[in-house]
């Protein structure tokens, strides 16, 4: 089977002096996996998922190649790319206040990603609206839908991002941080939301955190960045278990605090991998 | 004597009766003994935050009431409370918003020094420059960053200069609310141990909220657990964390995420 995503060699360079953030990262992602990518603010993480989805802003160089169900997206003109946003591919992004318009309610909002692959008429797209909030877990639906953001809860508004990314069935779903803005609780409710909805749906999962822990949750393989490189890859219980590079050690020994007796001194990535002074 | 005393407090924002009122703190009593680490940890929305800005007299309970070193300091005039302001001092969630961008790290950290309510309590260090030195070496910056500014450092840098300010003035209290929840995980591990020897080195007693309960576990020797604006349970971490009473703490510490390998 080929891979669903196959990024090769990709590159992603910033402004004029092309100072180079992302330094040529290869990986694939076969249908129905879950990749999890880690690693620490600053590594290129965001990066790597905005240039997947051809999201980077004007002054970003990409080169190398992106390739989602076999077909090239580096170089590809916006318009082109656009009618795969939200329909092959989509994105769930980690602060749901910023992600969603203010001044639109939230009903309009998942139906305008309907509208914009689907010939429906308006009554039908609000019909299927509501099914995808209530499918997401949101109770009376129908009052969602018609909220703007602000009425609505962390947990919520995060729920609604995760319909408006599900909504059409796309084979690829990029999750960045998904919830790194909510309350533990919240989170953990988010966490198997999205795990049930992946499943459902059948579609792959590019998962990025810096915290192993909530990665653990949903994926079976990882991928962990360092300074835009990809230092390590494999799968969880290798990374957990038998991790080859320091800095991943330092990674997830300072993802298990849980192991640290309490008042004891807590591990750092430091002590396992002393990072080259830059500037 | 406890240091803090806090009885039936209440916080009500808005009227009563008029649509967005809201009892953000619902009749919570606890006190605070010196050294003590008390955590306070709830979700979004549980009082937390506004309970410790009544303590640190940010904001003042619709009734009830709040003694420090056995005064009472709920709705006091500012100019009265120069005890409290020396000797309490806090760190925010988010270094972004709490350090002001056009100022450079010295004069950020020497700014509690040079308050007038402060210096009238006569227990704040004179030699600002002394100072300085001191409180960055003991949060392990560079006396370089002094110079800079807030956005040439990165999060947990940034988060040190937080702490490094409230200890400026020689605090017996620092409240911190949320420190480490906008740092990543490898951030908040140097950060919690700096927090953990900076109480230790200097005696303090800390108060610290924070809706993540393994990070309020590692670093409080007590626990109150927050919801709805209430106290839902109380007691030395051991006990909560090992032995909890509540529905609602079992909840909160099921949805903490483990490592799940297979």
């Amino acid at each position: 089977m080929s891979p669903l995503l196959e990024v090769t060699d990709l590159r992603v360079a910033f402004g004029r002096s092309h100072r180079e953030v992302v330094h040529g990262i290869s990986f694939a992602l076969e249908p129905g996996e879950r990749l999890g990518l880690i690693g620490e603010s600053g590594s290129g993480k965001t990066v790597t998922a905005l240039a997947v989805m051809g999201l980077l802003a004007e002054n970003a160089y990409v080169s190398g190649s992106v390739r989602v169900g076999g077909r090239e997206l580096v170089g590809l003109r916006d318009r082109d790319l656009a009618p795969l946003r939200g329909q092959a591919m989509s994105m769930v992004f980690q602060e749901p206040m910023t992600a969603l318009d203010p001044t639109m309610p939230v009903g309009r909002q998942v139906a305008e990603v309907l509208l914009l692959h689907q010939h429906l008429g308006h009554g039908v797209a609000r019909g299927r609206v509501i099914e995808v909030l209530a499918e997401v877990g949101l109770e009376d639906p129908e009052r969602v839908a018609d909220a703007y953001p602000h009425a609505l809860s962390g947990g919520q508004r995060q729920r609604v991002v995760v319909a408006m990314a599900l909504i059409n069935r796309p084979d690829l779903v990029i999750c960045d941080e998904p919830t790194t803005a909510l309350d533990v609780t919240v989170q953990a409710k988010v966490l198997n939301l999205l795990d049930a909805e992946l499943d459902a749906v059948g579609a792959s999962c590019l998962f990025i955190s810096h915290d192993l822990a909530v990665v653990s949750q949903l994926c079976e393989r990882v991928l962990v960045m360092l300074d835009g490189d990809i230092v390590e890859q494999g799968s969880l219980a290798q990374i957990f278990n038998s991790a080859t590079h320091p800095y991943t050690r330092g990674l997830v020994a300072t993802a298990r605090l849980d192991a640290v007796e309490p008042g004891e001194r807590l591990p750092t990535v430091e002590d396992y991998y002393q990072r080259q002074v830059r500037r | 004597m406890s240091l803090y005393e806090v009885s039936h407090v209440s916080r009500r924002y808005g009227r009563v009766g008029t649509a967005g009122s809201v009892l953000a703190v619902d009749d919570v009593s606890l006190s605070v003994e010196p050294g003590q680490r008390l955590g306070i940890v709830g979700e979004s929305g549980s009082g937390k935050s506004t309970l410790v800005r009544m303590m640190a007299a940010l904001d003042a309970p619709t009734s009830g009431e709040i003694r420090f070193n056995d005064e009472v300091v709920s709705r006091r005039a500012e100019r009265d409370l120069g005890d409290l302001r020396s000797s309490v001092q806090l760190v925010f969630q988010d270094p972004r918003s709490s350090l002001n961008p056009r100022m450079r790290v010295g004069a950020i950290v020497t700014e509690p020094l040079r308050s007038r309510l402060l210096r009238a309590s006569g227990q704040v260090p004179l030699d600002h420059r002394a100072r300085l030195a001191e409180v960055l070496e003991s949060v392990d910056l560079p006396i370089e960053v002094a110079d800079r500014y807030p956005h040439e450092l990165s999060g947990g840098q940034r988060q040190r200069v937080a702490i490094a300010r409230a200890l400026a003035p020689k605090p017996q209290v620092l409240i911190a609310d949320e420190p480490v929840s906008a740092l990543d995980v490898s951030v908040r591990a140097q950060v919690l141990n700096l927090v953990r020897d900076l109480v230790a080195a200097h005696g303090l007693t800390l108060i610290m909220v924070s809706h993540d309960l393994t990070v309020v576990r590692h670093v409080c020797d007590s626990v109150v657990v927050m919801r709805h604006g209430r106290v839902e349970e109380q007691g030395p971490s051991a006990q909560v964390y090992g032995e909890p009473r509540s529905a609602y703490t079992r909840e909160l510490l099921a949805s903490i995420p483990t490592f799940r390998v297979t």
